[in-house]
């Protein structure tokens, strides 16, 4: 192991493990490059380099930084590039809005960093063990899980709990367009081959939240000019590590969580930040600041979204069965370099399974500094006059739309969803919960679905299971706890 | 202002004579992938890219066209031009697709290129199941049908497909195995690890680590004859059951491609095909190469556009007929679109009439509907007149319209237009559309 280390922090292993990070860091907060772009683009690159190590640190490099990089548009401009960033559209964009916006992606970094070493330690240690709980999962637990995110809808409602329930339920109705893909069947597609795989999440994501935001500077300039630009004063370095030591059981306690989603092999990251979110939200003394700029909204998710990234390796690794696109491509370069990930990965690799444990820890801190760096250039960016970073964000907006799949048609919808989302927000309505149905609608229905033809036609096994009972009663007290808490803080205050 | 519009006049000329009529190929190719980047079909359409630009001295790039099981990129790939310069990532589905109602496109409205790969079906069960044989599972099936479970894709996919042909072919009805779709190979075998399913209908190369590792036993293989890289396993032919399911892939041009720019085509790819460097990469990526040519692979199409028509003809009656002794127990596609619509009207009519006291007001906004608008107009433009030169004047007018001089505006905008094509063209080769101008 030392002299793997003092081989992986040599200069010729370092540098272009920095250069790659930094790649990373890049592609990751420009709307429209997903990381699956990148990691596709740093595997052809990596061939040109003869140290194996080298190669499989920069690969590693680049998936690891994509999740925290897509942050940052999310967090300034409102634009989540992934899924896993829509959390930070709530408390970390509406802190930005206060001039704290510099501060709360320090925050985002380091959460971030701890996150992903938090999952790598449990990577290291009980990754076995961890896969074969996973193991235990199947439709019907994942129906639950499914229940559980969508429950967030009543704390990411911000106020009218009607409301948000409305947003929820017309979530989880447009996720329902395109091929069923139980029985096969086409769903509200007009005819239009488009819509067949239903609306693209990234184009609906940055109509609602992105674009809806321009026609709202649109509609009045005054305000956005006065405003002005945002991108915060920087705070000192001992300001935010004192904050994360503040919050240490918060971010240990959401990094858990979020490798422990992480390594189921039927949720991902994006549920993993709300998951957190919510449970940050429930046990908090100070629930009412939640969505209009509390510090643990931004901690609770971005521990949680790194950490189920390294989660996800754990069943990638054990079973050699990838999750995402970004996993399969980073697979496929581990076989490329003579790793063979799988059942017998621990015994045939154990010497480079060591090189990758410390690819992988060594890479969150190097995260802290290229972080440090893309967040002082992506800054300066909005130190340009406002009306140029609103017209640049309406082009990456139309750029990001067309290059998920090179299709005009997503451009198109995005325009829509631009419209749906800025008079929504006029009717008073929550959008959080309509991305938060948006995405769980598949997981729901497909999970219930499955389950009842797998159960013929049965409801007992969603509520007999063990793993079910126990995310029943998770419900239940994620219900009743707010009040308890209430009720035992009040006599404390008054 | 003036000395701007002449700066784009040239810039439009410059982008106008890009074509010239020379000698096949005078100019970048693009291979349109209807899935998406890292997949397999991805990563075997990259592999034929740059192995066609060395072969042929022009630019070859990959453009991922998803969406609809495929039918997306076929749909663009059939449009385009026949003129050799755009070419299609023909997958098993463009067999199937059409006969299932979900495009009207099949294997006529191509040319045929070239078969590269066919993976054969296999069927897969864990290393403690009392199944031992294929014999065993059909015996099994025959004495409890609808007791199985076995998943492998989404309902109407590939291997749920090659399933239904099987169980036909060996004259047991479709739904006699429940088939619990999945969105894929992957996580049908966690699914099967988990001892949550009975089987599982893939590839070998799919679940190739548990396979090695013992952990998962492969009772037969649908294909032609035993598998060249795994003779131990038996195919389904010799034990009895006459059938055959392969997923192809392979490339195809537009219908109507001139023949000498076909023959150009198929001789460098069936030179690259020959090559160690496919032999390698097919074995790494453990694909299974089957290799045939132009005439070749149109009749291989034929045969499976009949073969699928059979199959999926008879899952949908042979379903039908059944008498609902085995019946699904799927509360079917419109249940939850149905339930959460009432939801949603339920929930509206409580806020409209709730009587809140300060509900907010919904108007038009009149600079919201004028920039929609604007946006309508672009986006109308956009794909006729070419993305940069639109894109470029209308990134100026937002600015301005936002309170800025015009010299600001137009100096943002030409650096930021710089900065995609840097970003987007160049580097990650994402073609914006180009129109008459640029």
């Amino acid at each position: 192991m030392s002299a793997s280390l003092e081989h992986l922090l040599h200069w010729n292993v370092i540098v272009p493990w920095l250069l790659a990070m930094a790649f990373g860091i890049f592609v990751g907060a420009t709307p429209g490059l997903t990381a699956t772009m990148a990691v596709a683009l740093i595997v052809p690159i990596t061939y040109y380099i003869p140290d194996p190590n080298t190669s499989l640190a920069m690969i590693l490099g680049v998936s690891f930084t994509a999740i925290f990089a897509g942050d940052l548009p999310a967090t300034y401009l409102r634009i989540p590039g992934t899924p896993a960033s829509a959390a930070a559209t709530l408390d970390a964009h509406q802190l930005a809005k206060q001039g704290r916006g510099r501060e709360v992606v320090y925050l985002d970094l380091i959460c971030s960093a701890i996150g992903g070493v938090v999952s790598v330690i449990a990577l290291i240690l009980v990754a076995p063990q961890l896969a074969r709980w996973g193991l235990k999962f199947t439709n019907y637990e994942y129906f639950w899980l499914a229940v559980l995110g969508l429950s967030m809808a009543a704390v990411v409602s911000l106020g009218a709990m009607s409301k948000g329930f409305l947003a929820a339920a017309l979530g989880l109705l447009i996720a329902t367009v395109g091929i069923d893909t139980v029985s096969g069947q086409p769903r509200f597609t007009l005819g239009r081959t488009e819509l067949l795989e239903g609306f693209s999440f990234i184009p609906v994501m940055i109509g609602l939240f992105g674009l809806s935001e321009v026609f709202r500077n649109v509609l009045n300039p005054a305000e956005f000019t006065k405003t002005g630009s945002n991108a915060g004063r920087s705070p000192s370095a001992v300001q935010v590590w004192l904050t994360v030591w503040k919050q240490k059981f918060l971010v240990l306690r959401s990094s858990m969580l979020g490798t422990l989603v992480g390594a189921l092999p039927g949720a991902g990251a994006d549920i993993a930040a709300w998951a957190s979110y919510g449970l940050a939200q429930r046990t908090s003394r100070d629930r009412a600041r939640f969505g209009e700029g509390a510090i643990e909204g931004v901690i609770a998710p971005t521990s949680a979204n790194n950490a189920a990234v390294g989660g996800a390796w754990i069943p990638a690794l054990v079973f050699g069965i990838p999750g995402d696109a970004v996993t399969a491509i980073v697979l496929g370069a581990m076989i490329m370099y003579d790793i063979k990930p799988g059942p017998l990965i621990f015994e045939q690799h154990a010497a480079r399974m060591n090189d990758l444990f410390a690819i992988a820890l060594i890479t969150q801190i190097l995260l802290l500094f290229c972080g440090w760096i893309g967040v002082r250039a992506f800054a300066s960016m909005l130190r340009l006059p406002r009306a140029v970073v609103m017209s640049g964000v309406v082009v990456f907006s139309i750029v990001g739309s067309y290059a998920i799949r090179n299709d005009i048609f997503d451009v198109w919808i995005m325009l829509a969803f631009g419209l749906i989302g800025f008079y929504l927000e006029r009717l008073k309505v929550p959008l959080p919960p309509l991305i938060l149905g948006l995405i769980l609608g598949p997981m729901l229905e497909e999970n219930l679905r499955t389950g009842l033809i797998k159960s013929g036609g049965s409801w007992a096994p969603f509520f007999t299971r063990p793993i079910c009972l126990g995310l029943l009663s998770v419900l239940v007290l994620a219900a009743l706890v707010p009040s308890l808490l209430q009720k035992l803080h009040k006599p404390a205050r008054t | 202002m003036k000395s701007l519009a002449l700066a784009f006049c040239l810039l439009a000329l410059l982008a106008g004579c890009g074509r010239r009529d020379q000698a096949y190929p005078s100019q970048a190719i693009s291979i349109i992938c209807p899935w998406a980047a890292g997949g397999g079909s991805d990563r075997l359409s990259r592999f034929m890219a740059d192995q066609l630009q060395i072969k042929l001295g022009q630019p070859v790039v990959v453009v991922n066209k998803t969406g609809g099981s495929g039918a997306i990129g076929f749909a663009a790939g059939a449009n385009a031009a026949p003129d050799g310069y755009t070419i299609t990532m023909a997958t098993f589905e463009l067999s199937t697709m059409h006969w299932l109602g979900i495009s009207k496109l099949t294997d006529q409205n191509f040319t045929p290129l070239i078969q590269l790969n066919g993976d054969a079906a296999a069927l897969i069960v864990r290393k403690d199941s009392p199944v031992e044989s294929l014999d065993d599972l059909l015996k099994e099936i025959r004495a409890n049908p609808g007791r199985l479970k076995m998943s492998g894709t989404a309902k109407g996919a590939a291997w749920d497909l090659a399933r239904s042909g099987f169980l036909m072919a060996a004259g047991l009805p479709v739904n006699s195995v429940v088939w619990a779709p999945a969105k894929g190979a992957a996580p049908a075998i966690v699914e099967l690890l988990g001892g949550h399913i009975d089987a599982v209908c893939c590839s070998v190369a799919e679940a190739l680590p548990q396979i090695e590792s013992g952990e998962l036993r492969v009772l037969a293989v649908m294909a032609p004859a035993r598998l060249a890289d795994f003779p131990q396993f038996p195919t389904c032919k010799e034990l009895g059951i006459d059938w055959e399911a392969v997923g192809y892939r392979g490339l195809a041009l537009p219908r109507g491609t001139p023949p000498g720019v076909v023959q150009i085509l198929a001789d460098a790819c069936l030179e690259i095909a020959r090559s160690e460097e496919f032999k390698s990469f097919m074995k790494k990526n453990g694909f299974a190469p089957a290799v045939r040519g132009p005439r070749e692979f149109g009749e291989f199409l034929r045969q499976q556009d009949e073969q699928w028509h059979k199959v999926i003809l008879g899952s949908t009656v042979g379903a039908a007929s059944l008498e609902g002794n085995v019946k699904s127990h799927d509360p079917g596609p419109w249940a939850v679109p149905v339930g959460v619509g009432v939801v949603v009207l339920v929930l509206a009519a409580l806020q409209l009439l709730g009587g809140h006291k300060e509900r907010p007001r919904l108007s038009l906004e009149s600079p919201v509907m004028l920039a929609a608008g604007a946006l309508v107009i672009y986006l109308l433009l956009m794909p006729r007149l070419g993305f940069f030169a639109v894109t470029s004047v209308f990134a100026a007018l937002v600015t301005r319209y936002l309170g800025r001089p015009w010299k600001t505006a137009v100096i943002s905008s030409v650096l930021l237009l710089g900065a995609i094509y840097l970003l987007f063209v160049r580097l990650f080769k994402v073609p914006l559309p180009h129109g008459v101008l640029f």
